[in-house]
């Protein structure tokens, strides 16, 4: 029997138990009595020292019940449940593989080898469960059906580059999991991977184990990149970049080689060597800026960096590296007419120069057409008021912004346009209709838009902006209306545009300073966000969890994730300790063999509810018997417990019923006396149908019986006396009623010699002031019935046999029932009323005899 | 049969006390007499002549007559105001409930105190003077406004039977009361009756009259400690530190000799500033009451 909690946490429960019950005995210690005493506040007695504690055996067994009830509570709360071993169902259960294919792996296989690993392990199942795969590699959840199928995939997705940690990866996967009972995970035991898993809430619902891929290994070194900076300036003619590498293992002399390629070409080899001992190294490389540059060259192409090494290096995967031809100069291209000497006159050349200064490779256009291929995201036009719109602005942008925004796309590579003037003594038409086009027309427009038509002067090119809702940069606080440049963007498209309101150039005229005009461009750009001037770094994707990024869970990685830099974790050949890990499949790294057949482990409270259950129940019969033991008040704990057990018992209501002795059932309703009994008596429960006890055995059930003259043979014996049985029965307090039966035969029904008791039981008339004449109502007189009384058998103080001299019971049925002569002359009213007090004497007797009203009585006699 | 005590006094239980000073005679509303006497033709207040008499009282036709020097004179009687202050703080609803179980029935100390009490207030009101009974609350006399104020007899007998009716307890008594200003100023009599153990008299008292009785009334298990159990511990409620096992109480007739030491103390502090002490039980048979009050009539 296992018993699952923690001793830890129990045994600190059972001291903080042990520890209240203590503080409980010292508050609850029998306290002496107290009496107060008024005068000892004003005599001044000399102090006495009082024991404060008395040593008194306490009552046990409260204290002992309270104690193990809160035990057994505690105990309770603990959660103990049995370990139960339950057989995987196949048709139910499943089984599911997760193999962890992070860089780390490729220090100990091949992924043809760790295909082979998990073949094996599914071929032992196969057919057995429902089996399912997934790797590290996405979201995706596989159901191959057969140890071919797996092998092929896993041997074709082969590792990674990126890192992957286990916990979010099978978190997300947990919704694909559901029904999962067996969770079986190939992995390396890394840290990087394994680190902040908390399988332990996996195993609320299924049974987690891992196997190790690890196959023995020779001690070795594992070189990799901890990075790389870019050292140098964008202005700088030779790109420098300092290349830090590091090493995990042995940490024995190494040597190799360094080598920089940009799109296959070779850019530069360097020797490197690592010291023993030496864990890190520094390797500056140069390439000279001619040979990076070129006008084919993608904004995200990639300077791949790969470690070549003379001894074998343990993890392949991070000896390649990739950055962003970073640290370089950004291509610009400026659209815009030669004119006169450059120093002088050409509008563009001091930006040309400024925008060189500052780390962009401007390249200069006299005017646009569709001969200008241009890959950079930084144009800059100058719109000449004389040339035609097409040449001085990029209008295909313009069309291609008109029909993205028409199919409602989305595009990321739009360039950011400047639109400038050439000079300062401008219309500004041509720039308003540029700008009108580029950002604002639902389609190119090639005729000059009214509102530019009506630009005129720099004012009016600000107004006009303003209106259109473009943002202002610059101009002061009194020229609120005089911007510098005004910005407008489509966010959707991310395409901005940017149009100012005097020529970039450095003069008296537009108030530039030639000093000064580069920092102004390098702040122009960089509060447009052209370009981040403060980062040095060239970036490429580094995730230590591919299970974070968002393509994960489709499947859909992009070239640059799948190209992306190992990160530095898997390259550091730590693992974590086994007693943070689930259980190892196998065995000491076995596979292949199917050690045990597939359970489940599942933990079932019930023993111990039971156990807790019988506790608690002996427990209350416990503090039962001391309850009732004890000098506490019994009446009030009898009470209590009647009112325990008599809450669930049903309540007893007292019903009078009609009892009548006869040879055979007939009809007798006395539902309309019942009705007339309740509402004019506090005898709400009288039943209607009467009771018919036709073979005379059961008879001393009843408090009373009515009988006619024709069944009198089941009260008399052969002699015509009351049966002995009968007799008994009246002397227990019965009543019996007889109708129809004559004077003679109420004489020879009690024989000679009969008595009951020590009384002599004799016939009397009622007399009128019998309690029979006023139990309830005041009766003047009982009917007579051809001059027969009503008689009756007293004896013992009370009225035990009444003889009535016709069917009275028959007269009851209904006011116009009856057709004897007797009964029909007696008022229905007188009938009901009689009745009444028949009932009132057969449950209360002569009430006035009865010694508990004697006090009423008396008092108000008084 | 039992000498009545305390526990059963009555207001119309009276007995033939005349005060000298607080005497009222028929036709004559009040109970106090001036001190300065006048010429009275009454035969039944005269006197031979004393050395030192006034000769204004001189009766000196009956000298003319009988040539012996008679004096006859009266002293005035007027209106006595007179109050009564009960006390009813906690310790004079002592013993409580909570004794019952071990003395059995021992009547509080304040149903003695109000019968008392109500005995004096009728007798004062038989006698024609003006007699306010007051609860005390608080030691400050201007702070007690609880009052009962009889406009005749009767009116005391029916408060009697109602606080009777009540088993005198304390919240009976208050619902009784009204609240009125005392007429504390030119008082002539001042009665306190009280256990002294809550709320002491205080010397006030004796700037509003120039007579005052105190009753100081305990109750007989207070001054006999004889029904104390020896492992039971007796505490002062207003102290919770106070304790004392009740043989240590008994041990030595330590108990005994403080209270009586106690008492001797306050009787010593009132009869000194002027006034009168008188010492009672809820035993004290009626006997010893009515002879305090004669005590009290010719102060």
């Amino acid at each position: 029997m296992d018993i699952m909690f923690s001793p830890h946490f129990a045994l600190f429960i059972a001291m903080a138990a042990f520890i209240v019950a203590c503080a409980i005995w010292l508050l609850i210690r029998i306290r002496r009595q107290t009496v107060w005493l008024p005068p000892l506040k004003v005599i001044a007695m000399e102090p006495s020292r009082l024991r404060r504690l008395v040593l008194k055996v306490p009552p046990w067994t409260p204290f002992l019940v309270f104690f193990l009830t809160g035990m057994t509570f505690l105990f309770f709360m603990l959660q103990p449940a049995n370990k139960v071993i339950l057989q995987i169902a196949p048709q139910s259960d499943r089984v599911h593989f997760f193999i962890d294919m992070s860089p780390s792996l490729s220090r100990y296989v091949t992924p043809d080898q760790l295909a082979a690993q998990v073949g094996k392990v599914w071929s032992n199942w196969e057919g057995e469960v429902k089996l399912s795969i997934s790797t590290s590699h996405s979201g995706e959840v596989f159901y191959p059906q057969s140890k071919a199928e797996v092998e092929k995939l896993v041997a074709s997705l082969g590792f990674h580059r990126a890192g992957v940690e286990l916990g979010s990866a099978l978190a997300k996967l947990k919704s694909q999991l559901e029904g999962v009972s067996f969770l079986l995970i190939f992995s390396d035991g890394d840290q990087a991977s394994w680190q902040d898993f908390n399988w332990k809430y996996l195993e609320a619902g299924m049974d987690v184990s891992w196997i190790d891929v690890k196959t023995p290994q020779l001690a070795s070194d594992n070189v990799y990149f901890r990075d790389i900076f870019v050292t140098s300036q964008p202005q700088d003619p030779v790109l420098e970049w300092d290349v830090e590498i590091e090493r995990s293992g042995r940490l024995l002399a190494r040597a190799g080689k360094l080598r920089g390629t940009l799109q296959g070409r070779n850019l530069l080899e360097i020797a490197w060597s690592l010291n023993e001992g030496q864990s890190r190294l520094t390797i500056p490389a140069s390439i000279p800026i001619e040979q990076i540059e070129s006008s084919t060259l993608p904004a995200d192409a990639a300077l791949v960096w790969q470690l070549e090494f003379l001894q074998p290096d343990m993890i392949s995967l991070d000896n390649t590296f990739r950055t962003l031809v970073g640290g370089m100069r950004q291509n610009a291209l400026l659209v815009a007419p030669v004119a006169g000497e450059r120093m002088i006159e050409d509008p563009f050349f001091q930006l040309q120069s400024a925008l060189e200064v500052i780390g962009f490779l401007p390249r200069r256009w006299d005017r646009y057409d569709e001969s200008v291929l241009e890959t950079s995201k930084f144009w800059i036009f100058g719109v000449d008021e004389e040339r035609p719109l097409a040449e001085t602005c990029p209008l295909p942008l313009a069309q291609r912004r008109i029909d993205l925004q028409r199919r409602k796309s989305q595009a990321s590579d739009f360039p950011h346009v400047w639109l400038a003037p050439l000079v300062v003594e401008t219309s500004y038409r041509n720039l308003c209709h540029c700008f009108y086009n580029l950002i604002r027309a639902e389609r190119v427009e090639a005729k000059i838009p009214q509102l530019c038509q009506d630009v005129y002067d720099r004012p009016s090119l600000n107004a006009l902006m303003r209106a259109w809702g473009a943002s202002r940069l610059g101009g002061g606080i009194a020229e609120e209306q005089q911007g510098l440049s005004w910005f407008k963007e489509d966010k959707a498209l991310g395409f901005a545009v940017t149009a100012f309101t005097l020529p970039l150039k450095p003069s008296k005229l537009t108030g530039m300073d030639h000093a000064l005009f580069p920092l102004l461009i390098k702040n122009l750009v960089g509060w447009y966000g052209i370009r981040d001037l403060t980062e040095n770094k060239s970036v490429w994707p580094r995730p230590v969890n591919l299970a974070q990024v968002v393509q994960w869970e489709k499947g859909d990685l992009d070239q640059k994730l799948r190209e992306s830099n190992v990160p530095m974790g898997e390259s550091l050949h730590s693992h974590l300790q086994a007693s943070l890990l689930p259980k190892r499949w196998g065995g000491e790294g076995t596979l292949g063999q199917k050690q045990i057949s597939l359970q489940r482990e599942e933990k079932d409270p019930l023993p111990w509810l039971y156990v807790c259950l019988i506790v608690i129940l002996s427990i209350m019969v416990l503090e039962l018997l001391w309850h009732f033991g004890t000098h506490v008040r019994r009446r009030f704990s009898l009470l209590l417990l009647a009112g325990c057990f008599g809450y669930g018992v049903p309540s007893a209501r007292a019903e009078i019923q009609v009892s009548v002795l006869s040879k055979q059932v007939r009809p007798l309703s006395l539902d309309r006396v019942a009705r007339e009994i309740s509402s004019r008596t506090s005898v709400d429960d009288f039943l209607g149908e009467p009771y018919f006890e036709t073979r005379g055995e059961n008879f001393r059930g009843e408090p009373w019986y009515w009988t006619a003259f024709p069944d009198r043979d089941m009260l008399v014996d052969r002699d015509g006396v009351l049966k002995p049985a009968f007799r008994s029965w009246l002397a227990r307090g019965g009543f019996l009623i007889l109708q129809g039966f004559g004077r003679d035969v109420l004489t020879q029904l009690t024989g000679k010699g009969f008595s009951m008791q020590r009384d002599q039981a004799r016939w009397v008339p009622i007399p009128p002031d019998h309690e029979l004449m006023r139990s309830f109502y005041l009766l003047e007189a009982l009917p007579a019935c051809q001059g027969e009384v009503w008689y009756g058998l007293q004896f013992d103080g009370r009225l035990a046999i009444l003889a009535i001299p016709y069917d009275f019971l028959g007269s009851l049925t209904s006011p116009t029932a009856p057709s004897g002569a007797c009964e029909s002359v007696v008022p229905w009213e007188q009938r009901v009323r009689i009745f009444v007090n028949i009932i009132k004497v057969a449950l209360t007797t002569d009430y006035k005899k009865d010694q508990v009203h004697m006090r009423e009585i008396l008092k108000r006699l008084r | 049969m039992e000498e009545p005590t305390l526990a059963a006094l009555h207001p119309l239980i009276l007995s033939d006390i005349y005060f000298s000073k607080l005497h009222s005679s028929r036709g004559i509303h009040g109970s106090f007499r001036f001190n300065l006497p006048r010429t009275s033709r009454s035969l039944e207040l005269s006197r031979a002549y004393a050395p030192g008499d006034s000769v204004r009282h001189i009766d000196w036709k009956m000298y003319a007559r009988s040539n012996q020097l008679i004096v006859r004179q009266q002293r005035e009687e007027a209106l006595a105001k007179v109050i009564i202050y009960l006390d009813s703080s906690p310790s004079m609803d002592w013993p409580n409930e909570g004794l019952k179980n071990i003395v059995g029935k021992v009547p509080r100390k304040f149903e003695v105190a109000a019968r008392v009490a109500f005995n004096l207030v009728y007798r004062h009101k038989r006698m024609g003077d003006q007699t306010q009974l007051i609860l005390l609350e608080s030691q400050d006399l201007e702070d007690n406004v609880l009052c009962f104020t009889p406009n005749n007899p009767s009116e005391v007998l029916s408060a009697f039977d109602y606080c009777m009716n009540g088993s005198f307890q304390i919240e009976t008594v208050k619902g009784m009361l009204k609240g009125e200003h005392p007429y504390l100023h030119n008082t002539h009599l001042i009665y306190w009756i009280g256990d002294l153990c809550s709320l002491p008299f205080t010397d006030e008292v004796f700037e509003h009259t120039h007579r005052f009785c105190l009753f100081h009334l305990l109750s007989h298990l207070e001054k006999d400690p004889s029904w104390m159990e020896d492992k039971t511990c007796y505490f002062d409620q207003s102290s919770k530190f106070k304790e004392y096992l009740g043989q240590d109480l008994k041990a030595k007739n330590k108990y005994i000799r403080k209270i009586e030491k106690w008492c001797e103390t306050i009787e010593h502090e009132v009869t000194r500033k002027g006034g009168m002490y008188l010492s009672f039980t809820d035993k004290s048979s009626l006997q010893n009451y009515f002879a305090g009050l004669e005590a009290l009539a010719s102060w």
